[in-house]
């Protein structure tokens, strides 16, 4: 009921501001509003309806690689035919309790498709077909779970490609297009929700999408799992200026003008120790960009990276111990100092 | 998100279907303190910079040390961490501090207690995953987990007590096939879960996160779910039907205390470990090939699950019925 009255009061307030100029499908709003109040309750029926979906999928998808053993072609039309009902079953059915059996036939027609091309035994064409299977689906779904999926999916195909390829540096590539989107996405939110019906649909899943895929390359620069140890400081770099980029957005927008050189430098000095974490500014990034948007999810998200990262960073063979105690310490120390100083400002700030 | 009513999703939805302009989505995402603002940002970095920096100063030191270990005597490795715990102690009965500084020292030296035992075991060569240091470690702070009102301490203590009974049974214990050791697992935690509820409503307790009964409740769920499994996949298991009737017990309680509490929770969990543990039936005990048992398995999870959605969204629109 609080919540109809505060839309309520919302509109009028836009209404009176921008009159006739305003123009808004009330009925179908209304609509998704309700929908949404009543689904904010069931957060453990949509986890119920993916894990259904998934648990049903694998079934799915053991009896129809049993059936087709090595038929590939056939494997392919049908992973292709479960895909392409899920899609319009999503699109035509508007009911949350067939989410599961979307899911379920996507993931089975993903599943099947990947193990169907899997017999032409050249990883470089499954990568590529089950990349476009991934980017059709971002064109033509507007569903929450798909696109969030699609995207995932997406950037694990370029992943495979450069792993496949051994392709050097590849892994920066990715850092810089999902921390690039990510941060994008994260500042320009109005200006996509404003953007047209299809991109504000978009928003939340492939916001959420980049998040995820960011996390994942982190995780593998921290283990260097793509063997990148000697060019770690190109991601770390790129990471880097997208957090000055962003303090300077935020400089803007909380309207704080002097000072700004100061700021800057101190923001280097934080983090050009970190020039070889790239796993731990990409969870400075995460850490700062969740806390001004007001997203608690991704906030805690950005301190557990972290923690994990900075405790990853011990069993970190190329530094010994007395080195990293002494980073480790330095950090420390550097972090109290400046909130000593920043205090001290802030006391004079007020008393002027 | 600190004002009811308009939040994020809220916004995203309205300007989904009007021609709202941007300026205007980012003033409202602002006014709305959806957005940070300057004093959010004020205790923001105030937080961080001492948090980080006691935490990194924190952790240099350990690094130090661990640099030093192997020239450290085994009196001054147990000492320093006994002399840490005993600090702790110490400023806990000695200062007037906030509940929460309270509980987080205390379970900061429970997991040093752990740490106590890690080394010792490291000086005198037990091994790291003995049960006895896990056993020691529970023992050493019943006390704490007791006399606290902390269900992060409460939480850590009743993990304990499942890994040294899940160690104990795999070093030196009888030679049960595992479904029992499932059993006496979700007997001890629903047990706990039971009392603590107990407690709670007879007032000893004076809070009880729903957190933590639900983390117990999921963890039952989870023994019970894989233990049947492992009575149905297990050959020569005599114990299955006590099992069995333990669970439907469990399970139909927690069943009546979801309608009467009108908590949706527990609807969820148990349907689902129930459609696992018929799949895992299906597949074991039917003799049909296993292309038509896949099938089935997928038919029946899809159908089940979709079925048991429609339900339960109908459940809570009754429930919830004035939103």
């Amino acid at each position: 009921m609080e919540q109809i009255r505060a839309v309520d009061q919302l509109i009028k307030e836009l209404t009176e501001t921008y009159g006739t100029e305003l123009v808004m499908d009330k009925e179908k709003m209304d609509l998704e509003l309700k929908k949404d109040s009543e689904a904010y309750q069931g957060l453990g029926i949509k986890i119920l309806s993916i894990a259904g979906g998934f648990l049903g999928s694998l079934f799915f998808f053991a009896f129809i690689v049993r059936l087709f053993n090595s038929a590939s072609v056939i494997l392919m039309v049908f992973g292709l035919v479960a895909i392409v009902l899920a899609i319009l079953l999503d699109k035509h059915v508007k009911n949350i309790a067939l989410d599961a059996a979307c899911l379920g036939g996507y993931l089975a027609g993903f599943g099947m498709i990947g193990y169907g091309t899997s017999t032409f035994n050249n990883e470089n064409l499954t990568t590529f077909i089950l990349l476009l299977v991934a980017l059709v689906t971002i064109v033509s779904t507007r569903a929450y779970v798909l696109n969030l999926f699609a995207i995932i999916a997406v950037n694990s195909c370029l992943y495979a490609f450069g792993n496949i390829n051994d392709v050097p540096y590849f892994i920066h590539i990715l850092v810089a297009i999902n921390a690039v989107g990510f941060t994008l996405f994260s500042l320009m939110e109005a200006e996509l929700l404003a953007d047209g019906f299809d991109s504000n649909v978009r928003y939340a899943p492939v916001h959420a999408g980049f998040l995820v895929s960011l996390l994942g390359i982190l995780i593998d620069l921290c283990f260097h799992i793509s063997k990148s140890n000697g060019s770690n400081w190109i991601s770390a770099s790129i990471i880097i200026l997208l957090i000055l980029y962003f303090v300077y957005q935020l400089l803007i927008s909380l309207q704080l003008k002097d000072k700004q050189i100061l700021i800057y430098i101190l923001c280097m000095i934080i983090l050009l120790p970190m020039i070889y974490a790239p796993a731990i500014c990409g969870a400075i990034l995460i850490l700062l960009i969740g806390f001004h948007t007001g997203r608690r999810f991704v906030l805690s998200i950005g301190v557990l990276a972290m923690l994990y990262f900075v405790g990853q960073f011990y069993y970190d063979l190329q530094y010994s111990l007395l080195v990293k105690s002494a980073m480790m310490f330095g950090t420390g120390v550097l972090f109290l100092s400046a909130r000593f100083i920043l205090i001290k400002q802030l006391k004079r700030y007020e008393q002027n | 998100m600190k004002e009811t009513g308009i939040t994020r999703n809220v916004i995203q939805i309205i300007s989904r279907h009007s021609n709202w302009k941007s300026k205007s989505i980012k003033q409202q995402l602002v006014d709305r303190k959806i957005y940070a603002d300057k004093s959010d940002w004020a205790k923001f970095i105030d937080l961080t910079l001492i948090g980080t920096g006691a935490g990194f100063s924190l952790a240099g030191i350990i690094f130090f040390l661990a640099y030093n270990w192997h020239l450290m005597h085994r009196f001054l490795k147990l000492g320093l961490i006994q002399g840490l715990v005993i600090a702790i102690v110490i400023v806990l009965l000695s200062f007037k501090l906030k509940p929460l500084v309270k509980d987080v020292l205390l379970l900061s030296a429970s997991v040093l207690v752990g740490a106590m035992f890690s080394v010792f075991g490291q000086i005198y060569q037990t091994g790291a995953d003995a049960y006895d240091f896990f056993l020691g470690w529970t023992v050493f702070i019943t006390i704490w987990a007791l006399v606290s009102n902390f269900p992060v301490l409460w939480l850590l203590f009743i993990s304990l007590i499942n890994i040294t009974f899940i160690l104990f049974v795999s070093q030196v214990g009888p030679n049960w096939p595992s479904s029992t050791t499932y059993m006496v697992l979700f007997m001890v935690n629903a047990l706990v879960l039971l009392g603590i509820q107990w407690l709670f409503q007879k007032k000893v307790i004076d809070h009880l996160p729903i957190w933590f009964s639900r983390s117990l409740a999921l963890s039952v769920a989870i023994y019970i779910t894989i233990g049947l499994m492992e009575c149905i996949f297990e050959q020569g298991s005599d114990a299955w039907p006590i099992f069995f009737a333990l669970a439907i017990l469990n399970y139909g309680f927690d069943i009546y205390r979801s309608f009467k509490t009108r908590s949706l929770f527990s609807l969820c969990v148990i349907p689902f470990s129930i459609i696992i543990i018929v799949c895992a039936l299906v597949f074991e005990k039917i003799d049909i090939d296993y292309k038509a048992k896949f099938f089935l398995l997928s038919i029946l999870v899809i159908v089940s699950i979709t079925f048991l959605m429609r339900w339960l969204i109908k459940l809570n629109k009754t429930w919830n019925g004035a939103n």
